[in-house]
């Protein structure tokens, strides 16, 4: 009784006889050098190789494309946090702007109080304040008891600022 | 056993033969598996591939509903009234949480709660997740979410806050827990500012996270737009305070203040006592007062209405500021006496003294010289009888007979003249007179100025009803009211500067079976500046103890009206007397340096023309 190997080698003969049939002329001229038997089997492992590689990539992309769909999801998340979060501190915002929040902070902290009486301005045309700049910037068009450059304000502006540096004022705040 | 074929040799032997035979019963056996397994994967994926793919999408398909951003409501200078914000609330799902006591002890110092109150709130029994706090702010579902508790989670939620706090409630109105409006502009302008719900379709792995390479489809939600409304926060803060005041001193039993621009049609305040608090759950027995009543709430108006009876006398030419009438205190009208709100009679009068003295036999004889149809022809342009269309949910038409209803009598005609056996609301009745302050044009008033979805602006453009009397007519009965503003009087209810026209009303409050004449309607309605009018404003105290609208509600009128003057910066028509600085306290405290804030308050004047800006004290 035969082994299995010996089986095997006997089968591999039979297609060995197979493939050792004699080839038209044409054919065999064209395949000069290699014989087919071996163009088969190097044919196999380079085919291995390419679906391996084929699958290595597409797991490659796959992995990819998971890591960032998990990544965007994250990002959403975070982006969603980071929305709520701002929209928490505009409430909180509206709410020290509100009427409400001012007149406490300006009666019961600073002790102002409603005004009496109210004083009108007339403002000549052209001396009007901007919109945007408020009545500050017709307080600063008040014309200056000081020369608008003399070297004497230069030089008091200097001494200033480098006392400032210095000294830091009593009513600072970090 | 050889086998000898023709052509090439081949020589099979017996244990070839058998062996062969083993692989075909091998490859046959393979393949009736193969088959059967075949069979089946048909059978699942083709035959019945709905029925599983359903299955499979109940357990791995998350059809999750975006809900829209709500819209906020702004004021007239985009101040929020109303915004919609998301914070977390926090659930426990017991039987998901492995260590119940130590996560009630890891939540309850960042709750700031006991630990029993927390653990109380896990039971690892119920399926039901268990709410064991709402309205987490950020950085504290930041901690809880860094904790990694399982079975604890958080749900973001939105919530409708109110940045000013209950500030025009009734107008506003609420939303419900579905966030949808229950009542006030949330509810008639629901569509704008609930948006469109998005969705997201995807698949979940057995833990709940998102298959991120699985199949997803997401429809973006379309948040809802913001309402920037013609309430301007101050005046409307302003009208609040001072009609509770006003009914309070009074002993009143409620109130109500609108102001409005009668050039635009623009409310600018509406205010009414009691209201309720927007800023709490909603509560049934308030019920009545969650309504805008400005709108629903109807009243017999008084001698408010005499402004009406006397632009139509004056518009048909029939009568002039100085026709007279003779006024003996009463008249008889088809048997029944009518008689002036003092009984008392004022001799022969002309128009104007008939406005001043506001004499109901003076208007019973303009209704009677115009006739029924002239009369009720102005009553119907004015607005009576009809919903402003102002856009709030629950607006009441308003009511009064005309000859072609069944009962109507002249004494209808009569008593309709000053006012009385008639309905209006608030509303009908400002917007009504607002016409003569806008050179006889009546405008549609209006709560909404725009709509705003990101840079995308939708402005609601002033509307004209109609043209109601002539500008002669208007500028005629300007004149009038401002008569009646100058009467000796209401001297102490001038304001130095400035021209206001106005008019009291007093209506007896009507009972199944008559009037109850020690519950009153006091009224004033008045504009100002009376020439170049900016703006009009009505107040109605219920039931004061005064009873007149010239003992109640003036001084609310004055009080707001100085207000008016200064917040929209309408300087003085006449120079005023300024007074003599009080001198400053030796604490420092403060004193004439309130009104130096000015500098810093934005200045709105024009630069085409001489402007004045007021230093007034602390403006927003």
């Amino acid at each position: 009784m035969r082994h299995w190997s010996q089986r095997h080698a006997l089968a591999v003969d039979d297609w060995d006889v197979e493939d050792e049939e004699p080839e038209p002329e044409a054919e065999a001229s064209a395949r000069v050098g290699r014989p087919l038997r071996e163009r088969r089997r190097a044919w196999v492992p380079l085919g291995i190789l390419g679906f391996g590689l084929a699958l290595l990539l597409y797991s490659m992309q796959l992995g990819s494309f998971t890591t960032s769909g998990y990544d965007l999801q994250r990002l959403h998340s975070e982006r969603d946090e980071w929305r709520q979060r701002n929209e928490q501190l505009d409430l909180e915002l509206a709410k020290v702007q509100s009427l409400a929040w001012i007149e406490v902070e300006a009666v019961q902290r600073l002790g102002m109080q409603k005004a009496s009486h109210v004083t009108y301005l007339e403002v000549p045309p052209g001396t009007a304040a901007a919109p945007d700049q408020g009545a500050s910037a017709t307080v600063t068009a008040a014309p200056s008891t000081e020369p608008a450059h003399s070297a004497f304000g230069d030089v008091l502006a200097l001494w200033r600022g480098l006392l400032a540096q210095l000294v830091p004022p009593i009513d600072a705040r970090p | 056993m050889r086998v000898v074929e023709q052509g090439p040799v081949r020589v099979i032997s017996g244990e070839a033969i058998a062996s062969t035979w083993r692989l075909w019963v091998l490859g046959i056996a393979i393949m009736a598996c193969a088959s059967v397994v075949f069979a089946r994967l048909y059978t699942y994926q083709v035959l019945e591939h709905d029925r599983f793919q359903s299955l499979a999408d109940d357990e791995q398909v998350e059809d999750q509903i975006i809900h829209p951003k709500r819209g906020a409501i702004l004021d007239t200078g985009r101040r929020p009234l109303a915004i919609s914000v998301m914070y977390d609330n926090l659930y426990a799902y017991g039987p998901g949480v492995k260590d119940p006591d130590g996560t009630a002890a890891a939540l309850a110092p960042l709750l700031e709660m006991p630990v029993p109150e927390v653990r109380a709130k896990i039971d690892p029994q119920n399926r039901i997740a268990s709410l064991i706090r709402g309205r987490l702010p950020a950085s504290l579902s930041a901690s809880i979410s860094a904790l990694h508790l399982p079975g604890i989670y958080l749900q973001p939620t939105p919530y409708r806050d109110y940045p000013e706090g209950s500030l025009a409630a009734q107008i506003l109105g609420f939303i419900g827990v579905d966030a949808h409006g229950l009542a006030g502009l949330e509810l008639s302008f629901d569509d704008e500012l609930h948006g469109d719900a998005g969705r997201l379709i995807s698949a979940r792995d057995t833990t709940g996270q998102e298959i991120a390479v699985a199949r997803r489809e997401f429809v973006p939600p379309r948040d809802g737009a913001d309402l920037v409304l013609t309430i301007d926060r101050y005046l409307q803060r302003v009208a609040e305070r001072e009609l509770e005041r006003g009914v309070r001193e009074n002993k009143a039993v409620g109130g109500k203040l609108i102001i409005m621009d009668p050039t635009t049609g623009a409310i600018l305040a509406a205010a009414s006592y009691p209201t309720y608090n927007v800023t709490e759950p909603p509560r049934p027995d308030q019920a009545a007062l969650q309504k805008p009543t400005i709108v629903t709430d109807v009243y017999e108006p008084g001698s408010v209405v005499k402004l009406v009876t006397m632009s139509g006398g004056l518009e048909e030419g029939l009568v002039t500021p100085d026709t007279t009438v003779q006024d003996n205190g009463s008249v008889l009208v088809d048997g029944v006496r009518i008689s002036n709100w003092d009984h008392a009679g004022h001799g022969l009068e002309t128009m104007r003294e008939v406005l001043i003295n506001s004499a109901n036999v003076g208007a019973a004889f303009v209704s009677r010289t115009l006739g029924p149809d002239r009369f009720y022809k102005y009553f119907d342009l004015f607005g009576f009888g009809q919903p402003t269309g102002v856009g709030l949910p629950g607006e009441a038409a308003g009511s009064y007979r005309t000859p072609a209803d069944p009962g109507w009598t002249n004494v209808d005609l009569a008593t309709n003249s000053f006012g009385q056996g008639m309905s209006v609301t608030p509303l009908q009745m400002i917007t009504a007179i607002s016409a003569l302050a806008n050179d006889g044009v009546m405008m549609k008033p209006m709560l909404v100025k725009e709509l705003r979805r990101g840079d995308e602006v939708t402005p609601v453009e002033p509307e004209a009803v109609r043209r109601v009397v002539s500008s002669r007519t208007a500028a005629q009965m300007t004149d009038m009211m401002i008569s009646v503003w100058k009467q000796p009087a209401a001297m102490q209810y001038r304001i130095p500067g400035y021209t206001i026209a106005s008019k009291t009303g007093t209506a007896d409050t009507p009972t199944a079976g008559g009037y109850q004449l020690n519950r009153t309607y006091a009224s004033q309605i008045g504009f100002g500046p009376a020439n170049n009018p900016r703006w009009i404003m009505l107040v109605r105290i219920d039931a004061p103890e005064a009873l007149y609208g010239g003992a109640a509600a003036t001084p609310v009128f004055k009080a707001m009206a100085e207000e008016l003057f200064t917040h929209l910066r309408i300087p003085p028509e006449e120079p005023v007397p300024t007074p003599t600085p009080a001198p400053r306290s030796p604490s420092g405290g403060p004193g004439p340096a309130v009104g130096g804030q000015t500098a810093g308050a934005p200045a709105q004047a024009p630069v085409a023309r001489p402007t004045a800006v007021p230093l007034n004290g602390a403006r927003q």
